[in-house]
């Protein structure tokens, strides 16, 4: 299993810590979007680092238009020698609408049609294929020899999607060359509704499984002394509570069994009673949401658990020490 | 009068290019907009200089929403310590609609409204201000601290508006930091329609000229032989014909009388006949757009034509020696 970490987005500290994280053996770094550009990080992570695959994780599809976000992973990945990954996510139609002043439409449909548009640009750029595109969302119809990178050594980046519902992953599946499985998840829900969509999207592209990544950062609670793991635990159900309080995401409590507690988080979390949800969150629970453990079990039980269908992971390691996490990272990766 | 001088978009080089240019004292290092995005080599060129200006000279505007460019003017200018300069221009209509497949209408009161929803963004990020932008064109109502850049030492970045003709000139006056004429303009033009655009522009802002910059990148032909001038007269006619072909431009021809050549141009455009478009500009015509001259006198040229109108300029001054280039911009920096 791969690991991958986060790297933040204060732009003087990432040429250190790209150099630290490539040190330390990780396979990959990660942006999310909040409050930063999330390309600019990995542009600098790109300059001073060798073998560190770049990725966002992720970037707001629905924010840009297509024709930019082929530009920025046009040039990322040229930059990088064929290391970037896109990795696109929809956001919320409030966030989408209010936030961006963006269309927002069937997102799983945009999506998908967003994806075609940008490998239907890369096709104009690398393949010189007419760029005669034309869907209900985008439209890319135009493109001269002056807006054409030249430097087209190592083409298109990797583009992978996050989702959630069974419409999204199927479009992953279909579209995607890898899915990152949002970390409020569980085995159940993974095997009843996640990898049957994303054979369902396989397969109508006549694409091998063995062709598309599987990332899953599970829940991680553990720590090297009863402070440390009482801590990671809390913090592991006031998540998990929060997350469960989402309406969209009431299928994955359906899958364990705990529907019911959807509507209660979200009662609770309009009464911003954020820490008193946690309690809800039992250690049955919890357990299917991800590893508990000492640190020395938590590579062990991941692997057991998810090793036969996730290929990269970029859980965090909630112990204080770096060796001990230098060793779960070391124990995936073997 | 501060120089300007272009970086490429190779990012292998932009970081040394960038340090030759600040070490021969250029006030500022610009990037456009065609094949690659016009961000990135203003990032790593901000690690490689101390003093530059960064600017995008230009980056399409309504290729992107205002929120996102908010974000990418915000980090850059926060890396840059204050030194980003976000120089945008409207494209034209195809390039928006069909190759970035995002909306066009009224150009220069949409590039007034997506510039004003910068400022309001930025307002709600470093002042507080709640954020309920709602125009015509663009929505933005949603914003929180998740969402909201906390390094807000260096503030918003300033903002230049490209522009030709009198509405998107008195735009540029009214909401933007400063205007980037077009090189295809003549002194006449500059004196009676650019200034007075910007002046009507100020007048409704209540700003001054002082707190304003013009950037002009006016067409020079030089060389330190006869050969070396008749290239570079060559090179500039043509461009000079290219651009009067445009009919969005019949104006700045009018401005020195030579307004039917506009219709002409545009059939020998459309019959292909671009090298031979270039003979038709008279030594006259070039000199209304150009300071033609050797590289001695190019300065005192420019300042006695342009002195009193601008305050930037920019140039590559391609075919003279480095030591004539360097003798250009002390002149023209003092």
């Amino acid at each position: 299993m791969k690991v991958d970490v986060g790297i933040g987005h204060q732009l003087a500290k990432v040429p250190e810590t790209v150099r630290k994280m490539e040190a330390a053996g990780y396979d990959g770094i990660r942006t999310a979007e909040m409050n930063h550009d999330p390309f600019f990080p990995l542009l600098l992570a790109a300059e001073h680092s060798e073998k560190l695959e770049l990725a966002t994780s992720i970037a707001v599809a629905f924010a840009r238009s297509p024709m930019n976000l082929a530009n920025i992973g046009h040039d990322l990945n040229a930059y990088s020698k064929g290391r970037f990954t896109l990795g696109l996510g929809s956001q919320i139609k409030p966030h989408i609408t209010k936030r961006f002043s963006m269309q927002w439409g069937s997102p799983a449909a945009q999506m998908r049609e967003l994806v075609l548009a940008m490998r239907a640009i890369w096709s104009n750029w690398y393949e010189g294929e007419p760029l005669e595109f034309v869907g209900k969302y985008y439209q890319h119809t135009l493109m001269t020899p002056a807006f054409t990178p030249e430097d087209k050594a190592h083409g298109a980046p990797r583009v992978v999607l996050a989702a959630v519902g069974p419409g999204m992953t199927e479009v992953a599946g279909e579209v995607a060359d890898g899915m990152i499985i949002h970390p409020f998840s569980n085995i159940p829900y993974i095997s009843q509704v996640t990898m049957p969509a994303i054979e369902a999207g396989l397969a109508k592209a006549g694409k091998q499984r063995a062709d598309f990544e599987l990332s899953y950062s599970c829940f991680v609670v553990t720590g090297r002394d009863e402070e440390e793991f009482a801590a990671s635990k809390k913090a592991a159900q006031e998540r998990i509570a929060f997350y469960g309080s989402t309406p969209a995401y009431k299928g994955v409590l359906d899958a364990i069994g705990c529907g019911d507690l959807q509507p209660e988080l979200n009662t609770m979390s309009k009464q911003g009673r954020w820490k008193e949800m946690g309690t809800l969150i039992t250690d049955d629970m919890l357990h299917e949401f991800g590893v508990m453990g000492e640190p020395h079990e938590i590579a062990p039980q991941m692997l057991a658990r998810y090793g036969s269908f996730v290929d990269r992971t970029s859980a965090s390691f909630p112990v204080s020490d770096d060796e001990q996490r230098a060793q779960i990272i070391q124990a995936l990766r073997a | 009068m501060k120089v300007d001088g272009g970086v490429g978009f190779d990012l292998e080089t932009v970081g040394a290019q960038a340090q030759e240019l600040e070490e021969m004292g250029y006030a500022g290092i610009m990037t456009a907009e065609t094949a690659h995005d016009p961000f990135f080599p203003l990032l790593v060129a901000s690690q490689n200089t101390e003093k530059v200006e960064l600017m995008t000279s230009i980056a399409v505007a309504f290729a992107r929403t205002p929120m996102v460019l908010a974000n990418i003017g915000h980090d850059l200018n926060a890396h840059s310590k204050g030194r980003f300069v976000l120089g945008l221009g409207s494209q034209i209509r195809p390039h928006i609609t069909k190759r970035f497949s995002m909306p066009w209408s009224s150009p220069a009161a949409r590039m007034r409204e997506f510039i004003l929803a910068m400022r309001a963004i930025w307002a709600t990020w470093h002042e507080g201000k709640p954020l309920e932008f709602t125009g015509k064109f663009y929505t933005h109502t949603l914003m929180t601290p998740m969402f909201t850049p906390t390094n807000s030492e260096f503030g918003a970045p300033k903002v230049f508006l490209a522009a030709v003709g009198p509405k998107m000139t008195e735009v540029a006056g009214e909401v933007a930091d400063g205007m980037i004429v077009h090189a295809f303009t003549t002194e006449k033009y500059l004196r009676e329609t650019t200034i007075p655009a910007l002046e009507r522009g100020f007048a409704a802002a209540g700003k001054k000229r002082e707190d304003f910059e013009v950037s002009y990148p006016a067409f020079v032909v030089t060389g330190n032989t006869e050969e070396q001038m008749a290239e570079a007269r060559t090179v500039t006619c043509k461009a000079i014909s290219f651009y009067g072909s445009t009919p969005a431009y019949k104006p700045v021809l009018d401005s020195i009388g030579a307004g039917e050549l506009q219709g002409e141009l545009n059939t020998m455009s459309k019959q292909g006949r671009w090298d031979e478009m270039g003979t038709l500009i008279t030594d006259d015509i070039l000199k209304e757009f150009a300071v033609v001259g050797e590289p001695q006198t190019v300065a005192g040229q420019m300042k006695a034509r342009y002195g009193d109108l601008i305050d930037r300029t920019s140039a590559a001054y391609a075919n003279i020696p480095k030591t004539d280039r360097q003798r250009i911009i002390t002149e023209l920096s003092a």
